[in-house]
């Protein structure tokens, strides 16, 4: 395991200073594509976002593209519900969706593999480093990285985690901690990462903290803001920083061995019914404007283009001091298994 | 041309059109039913390499989830019957104060989705954060008053949920007994208790047992209470670990799966051993005939009972309902009191700019009607050839139409899927009929129950009748058979209706974008953890629900059934 290297990332964001090449070029209009999507009319999205102002971002691509319909194949849910579907799809031989958008690289890795994607190398890619994307087959769209977070009402901040193995103190036993159950990707990469920089033992240990485990990510700000439990142990970065759950007492918590990084890419499938408007899409979100509206102003998170902003009132990326997984096959392989190994930590 | 065995009162073609609509129906449920069972099946004894007993494997090793199951369903389904029978008894034959408002006010819980039961107790009832512990530690300065994420707690919440299915079921049998038996046991000397016990609770036993089966099939399966009053505390049931299989990564479909077949197992099981008991004894006292039974004078105790049936609604009804208002009204809900304030902002927000509010409740209604009216139609189908004909297929029907009781709606919804999305010469998937199939599917038994009852009601004479007077299969259908079994249709479809608004295990699955329902959007809002918008869109859920209901209560008004 290693952290990523701090120059690298400065270095990404201040080459990613608007060059003139990539402008010119995304300046032209991809008029091939357009009049295919005309043809095939709609577009069909399968992501695990939930955010609330999402449909912001599907409104401003359909603003753009006003001829495509969106709306008839969007599905959202949690990855284990999407990739359910999109299996089922695949598998039929009789897909439906274009693109695929969840936080996790595993199922992108996985689906590279088999040639289950379409190669498309959009003009916008310039725009990102090169490890940000692999073989013109996914792009990571946005980078969330998993924190903790606790109630000032409830915990004093000289009570509260500083580290990742301050959880294990035995003031935040028996249903104290809440944590995310095995569906998100967040939620893997965190696992995966602290196992390999803590050790098995870490794990168990957490594991016999007892921790309360919810379905979803947001509902472990809810339960936090509603003083369930002590200390959030699972927390995408941004909900800590959404304005009611500061309003409501909650506290960010970069731990200081690190913060686990999982990377959203985006894809089109290998027979995507609808190829031009699957492109657009991809290129819309990949776009300074799309991913802006994406990564920035909706999610308040991490974008992997160089000329994003980095999310308002946070930490910059390189001073959370970033994890990202090294042997991705390794990586690839723990997931096929994670939920029964993570039941084996916490669900006794 | 008349066949002699079948009392003249067939022709020919009458058979031919009976045979023609049996196989039909056959063809339909068959493929409705046995279709979505079989692609389960296939994926319960398969993993990605080929055949495999593996699924079954970590299904039967999950002893303690097993464990967790059976002991949920066992004692919700014993909390539901006492409560339900017991209410039945103060209501229908006891005079008890206010007993026709209050018959109506116990089965409002139907018309409530356990998910928003469950939720609004959560907030009433769980450790640190419930309103109750709250109000305990600032007001009363007691810690730890109440806690609803054990199993006691979801027992508690999923038999305020279920108490109607018995009530209602023990209250019509109540209602159809013949007095004279209770009676003779008076002359004989019984006490009122006695005769009760000896006479009543006996005679009650097929309409308690067959309550309390259709509570524990529907516990088995049972998913939002343990979800959201279990999972907090690590309490894990069959219907969550269905739900973590598909929502966690990588899906395990193939365990959702076995665990499917393993409550159709179990269920089966459980519906030969009741048909098995009740088939040892006779209970033929009970009988078709309108009976008016007495009512027994008590003193003054019938108060005490008016006031148990009144306990009952407000935790089922009422402090729910009142719950969730509170929590649509408030900022958000936090530990300190004083950080909360009041206003619109959530009915505004899921009124203006949530976006699948509008399109949710027009595909909702849309759904609503085309599954309570494709339902109605199939079920009276149905029904008519398992009770009226001698058709070889009925015994078939009969048994397929049940089988979906037994399996959890989102295993179902799982096959549904399977099966659809390969049946490109029916290109449902991603449309709004995939949902029709899905919740008709869902609802089949209710549907083939509720017309096999309102045509067992119906003696054979009036359609043998119609038959004599020269009318054809289809005319008696039309104005002797569906005229007089009206009354159960509109009701049925009443019911269908609003089961329609608050499914959820299968629409998750299937809904797209542009089909999604108002039950997903509820849900879509608890998995984002805005809770106090979906207590706004509950609220809203549940004034279309309940308009409905006094829509239907004046439409019956009006036609006098």
């Amino acid at each position: 395991m290693t952290r990523v290297n701090r120059r690298a990332i400065l270095k990404g964001f201040l080459a990613g200073a608007l060059s003139l090449r990539y402008l010119e070029a995304a300046a032209e209009e991809p008029l091939a594509l357009v009049e295919g999507a005309k043809k095939e009319g709609m577009l069909a999205f399968a992501t695990s976002v939930s955010a609330a102002g999402f449909p912001k971002f599907m409104d401003a691509f359909s603003a753009r593209y006003p001829f495509l319909d969106v709306n008839s194949g969007y599905y959202s849910a949690p990855t284990g519900r999407v990739l359910a579907r999109v299996n089922a799809e695949v598998n039929s031989g009789n897909l439906s969706f274009d693109v695929l958008h969840v936080a996790n690289l595993v199922p992108f890795l996985t689906m590279a593999r088999t040639g289950h994607l379409l190669s498309y190398h959009s003009p916008e890619l310039a725009a990102y480093p090169a490890d940000a994307h692999g073989d013109d087959l996914w792009t990571t769209a946005r980078i969330i990285g998993v924190i903790m977070a606790y109630n000032k009402n409830v915990l004093s901040p000289e009570q509260a985690p500083k580290a990742w193995v301050d959880i294990l103190n035995p003031q935040f036993k028996g249903r104290k901690l809440i944590i995310q159950d095995a569906a998100a990707g967040t939620a893997f990469n965190q696992m995966y990462i602290l196992e390999k920089l803590l050790g098995t033992e870490f794990m168990q240990k957490w594991g016999a903290q007892e921790p309360i485990i919810v379905a979803t990510a947001a509902q472990l700000i809810d339960l936090l803001v509603r003083g369930e439990a002590l200390v959030g142990a699972t927390v995408d970065h941004f909900r800590a920083f959404e304005p009611d759950a500061v309003k409501a007492g909650i506290v960010a918590v970069y731990p200081k061995e690190g913060m686990p990084l999982a990377l959203a890419p985006i894809a089109i499938l290998k027979d995507a019914p609808h190829p031009n408007a699957a492109k657009l899409f991809v290129d819309f979100a990949l776009s300074h404007d799309g991913n802006t509206l994406l990564a920035h102003d909706i999610f308040n998170v991490y974008s992997s283009r160089r000329d994003v902003e980095p999310p308002v009132g946070q930490l910059p990326l390189d001073q959370t001091h970033p994890l990202l997984p090294q042997d991705l096959a390794d990586y690839e392989k723990a997931a096929a298994t994670f939920p029964e190994h993570f039941d084996t930590f916490f669900k006794s | 041309m008349c066949f002699e065995k079948l009392g003249c009162r067939l022709s020919a073609a009458d058979v031919s059109t009976e045979r023609l609509v049996a196989l039909g129906l056959s063809v339909v449920l068959t493929l409705l039913v046995i279709s979505p069972l079989v692609a389960v099946t296939i994926a319960a004894v398969t993993d990605p390499a080929g055949l495999s007993a593996q699924p079954f494997i970590a299904v039967l090793g999950a002893t303690r989830t097993i464990a967790n199951t059976v002991t949920i369903a066992v004692g919700t389904t014993l909390f539901a019957s006492i409560v339900g029978g017991a209410l039945a008894l103060f209501l229908a034959r006891i005079n008890t104060p206010s007993r026709a408002l209050l018959s109506q006010l116990v089965t409002l819980p139907l018309y409530i989705t356990p998910l928003l039961t469950a939720i609004a107790w959560s907030w009433l009832g769980s450790p640190r954060g419930g309103l109750i512990n709250i109000f305990g530690r600032q007001v009363l300065g007691v810690d730890g008053l109440l806690n609803l994420q054990t199993s006691g707690g979801i027992i508690f919440v999923s038999a305020l949920a279920y108490v109607p299915l018995p009530f209602l079921l023990v209250s019509a049998a109540l209602r159809g007994m013949d007095p004279s038996l209770e009676e003779s046991a008076r002359i004989h000397g019984a006490t009122t208790f006695q005769s009760l016990r000896l006479i009543t609770l006996p005679l009650m036993l097929p309409a308690i047992l067959g309550s309390a089966l259709l509570v524990f099939v529907q516990t088995m399966g049972l998913f939002s209470v343990p979800a959201v009053l279990g999972m907090p505390s690590g309490i894990y049931v069959a219907g969550t670990e269905i739900y973590r299989s598909l929502n966690n990564f990588p899906p395990r479909v193939n365990q959702a799966a076995a665990w499917g077949l393993l409550l159709l197992g179990i269920t089966s099981l459980l519906v030969w051993m009741q048909t098995a008991l009740l088939n040892r004894r006779s209970f033929v006292t009970i009988t078709g005939k309108a009976y008016r039974p007495r009512i027994l004078e008590i003193g003054s105790t019938r108060y005490a009972l008016a006031v148990v049936a009144w306990l009952y609604i407000t935790a089922a009804v009422i402090l729910p309902l009142a719950t969730l208002v509170w929590a649509a009204l408030v900022n958000f809900i936090t530990v300190d009191f004083k950080l909360m304030s009041f206003d619109f902002r959530h009915f505004r927000y899921v009124l203006l700019e949530y976006p699948k509010t509008y399109l949710a409740m027009e595909n909702s209604i849309i759904l609503g009607i085309a599954t309570a009216t494709v339902g109605c139609a199939l079920g009276l189908g149905t029904s008519w050839i398992i009770v009226r004909t001698r058709s070889r297929l009925r015994l078939y029907l009969d048994q397929v139409s049940m089988f979906p009781l037994a399996v959890p709606s989102m295993v179902l919804a799982l096959g549904v899927l399977w099966v659809y999305v390969r049946a490109t010469w029916l290109p449902i998937y991603g449309t709004i009929w995939i949902l029709l199939v899905a919740y008709v599917t869902h609802y089949i038994p209710i549907c083939v129950r509720a017309g096999s009852g309102a045509l067992r009601s119906l003696h054979v004479e009036l359609e043998d009748a119609a038959r004599i007077t020269g009318a054809s299969w289809t005319k008696m259908l039309r104005w002797i058979t569906y005229p007089l079994t009206r009354p159960t249709l509109i009701s049925t479809w009443t019911l269908l209706f609003i089961l329609s608004l608050q499914e959820i295990s299968s629409s998750i699955l299937l809904y797209t974008s542009r089909t999604t329902v108002l039950s997903v959007a509820v849900f879509d809002l608890w998995e984002a953890g805005n809770v106090n918008a979906l207590a706004a869109l509950g609220v809203i859920q549940l004034a279309i629900t309940f308009l409905v209901l006094l829509g239907f209560l004046q439409f019956r008004r009006e036609i006098r059934v």
